[in-house]
């Protein structure tokens, strides 16, 4: 009975702080969740540099840094759909800017 | 002779088409579906190119922006995607740091940097073309950088769904801006760190203040470089020089040094226009250094691409 009042102390602090503590995960909790989906490994050789979804969101671009391509893959599946090369575009035309 | 170097890429409106800007000065233009070559954009053969593209909203227009950044040659070229035609060039006057057309397609906005050696500062000039007459207009934002720091190339950025308002990082990596054109003011400011570099786990010394973000019409990603390390940074770097801080000083370095490699990369995703916090992704260094993000344009995908090669897809839970 002596200490009762600080019991009451006790508790009182202990609300106090499950309440604060509820009240901060309110505010800090995120309001989209993001799942781990797929990891791909894009470019072995070296740091993928730049990455960009299609505007239907079906497709995903990387570029690498140390091997000169260009790299489309499925979102879905995570598969190589194909791979751009930079002379595949037109050697003729390249051909005509380097006699010009 | 080397192949070149693919700088930027961009895919058109309708998602039918894929754009890459070479180091050679040329754009080349595949079939998003099957990556076959359907053109070539090109005004010179170039060694130094170093530029970004854009397609106008209805996919007829194409923007490259043309900086040799040896002889200081920088120019703007507006291409018609369907004949490859070159419909106008246009002058700018500093290395261009961004590119974009307005949603309704109307105005053409190029970012360049602008110097006042008197101030020793950084501005931003962002010179917006009308898309019918080609009538310039240049809206000058002074002073956003303290000192001269290097300005760099940012290929994304985007205007929010009020076309007056326009979103692109500014400033030595840390910064992401919101523009208002009319009248022309700073309306938000997302800082991802506090002070100016990261420190990378397995390199130890300052890591290029590289900003990694990502952007859609909606919502905003920022990777902030975080963690024991940088706070630890942050308190040295606050403390005045006394000699009799100067043990303490040199214990703060130590334990720095000591956590490198507890250093953590937060992606922050803020929902636009209000610029608050929706999503908060922890990734610790060690499983891989940020360099890249992207925002799928439905807002379900989020990706990253890291130093190993390896990029990991995030899907958004329903």
């Amino acid at each position: 009975m002596r200490f009762l009042w600080l019991a009451f102390l006790l508790a009182l602090i202990l609300a106090l702080a499950s309440v604060g503590f509820w009240w901060h995960r309110q505010a800090t909790k995120s309001q989209l969740a993001f799942m781990p989906h797929k990891v791909i490994t894009a470019h072995p050789s070296g740091p993928v540099m730049r990455i960009a979804f299609s505007p239907d969101g079906q497709l995903l671009v990387t570029r690498g840094e140390a091997d000169k391509t260009v790299r489309v893959w499925s979102v879905k599946d995570g598969q190589l759909l194909y791979e751009i090369h930079p002379f595949s575009a037109s050697t003729t035309t390249d051909l005509f800017c380097l006699f010009a | 002779m080397p192949p070149p170097q693919p700088i930027c890429f961009a895919f058109s409106p309708d998602g039918q088409l894929l754009a890459v800007g070479y180091a050679d000065g040329a754009v080349r233009i595949f079939n998003a579906k099957d990556g076959q070559p359907k053109r070539t954009l090109r005004h010179s053969p170039r060694v130094n190119w170093l530029g970004l593209i854009a397609f106008s909203p209805n996919g007829k227009l194409l923007a490259q922006t043309w900086d040799d950044y040896i002889i200081e040659d920088h120019r703007v070229f507006v291409w018609e995607v369907a004949t490859g035609k070159l419909v106008r060039e246009l002058k700018s006057n500093n290395q261009t740091m961004s590119i974009a057309f307005s949603p309704n397609g109307k105005q053409l906005v190029v970012a360049e940097p602008n110097f006042n050696f008197r101030t020793a500062s950084i501005g931003l000039t962002l010179n917006l073309w009308d898309t019918k007459t080609w009538q310039k207009r240049t809206l000058n934002f002074a002073s956003l950088v303290p000192y001269p720091y290097i300005l760099g190339r940012y290929e994304t950025t985007a205007f929010l769904s009020d076309p007056q308002r326009f979103l692109m990082p500014v400033s030595y990596g840390n910064k992401v801006f919101v523009f208002r054109f009319h009248p022309p003011a700073v309306e938000q400011v997302f800082t991802a760190l506090n002070f100016p570099f990261a420190l990378h786990p397995r390199a130890g010394i300052a890591w290029g203040p590289e900003l990694v973000y990502a952007v859609q019409r909606d919502m905003l990603a920022v990777v902030e470089k975080g963690g024991i390390p940088q706070q630890l940074y942050r308190l040295n770097m606050s403390l005045p020089d006394h000699p009799l801080l100067d043990k303490f000083k040199v214990s703060l370095e130590r334990a720095l040094m000591r956590n490198l490699r507890r250093t953590e990369q937060i992606i922050r995703c803020y929902r636009l226009p209000d610029g608050k916090e929706v999503a908060r992704l922890r990734r610790s260094a060690r499983e891989g250094w940020i360099h890249s993000l992207a925002l799928s344009p439905d807002g379900r995908y989020l990706a990253a691409g890291l130093d190993s090669g390896q990029v990991v897809i995030w899907v958004r839970a329903r």
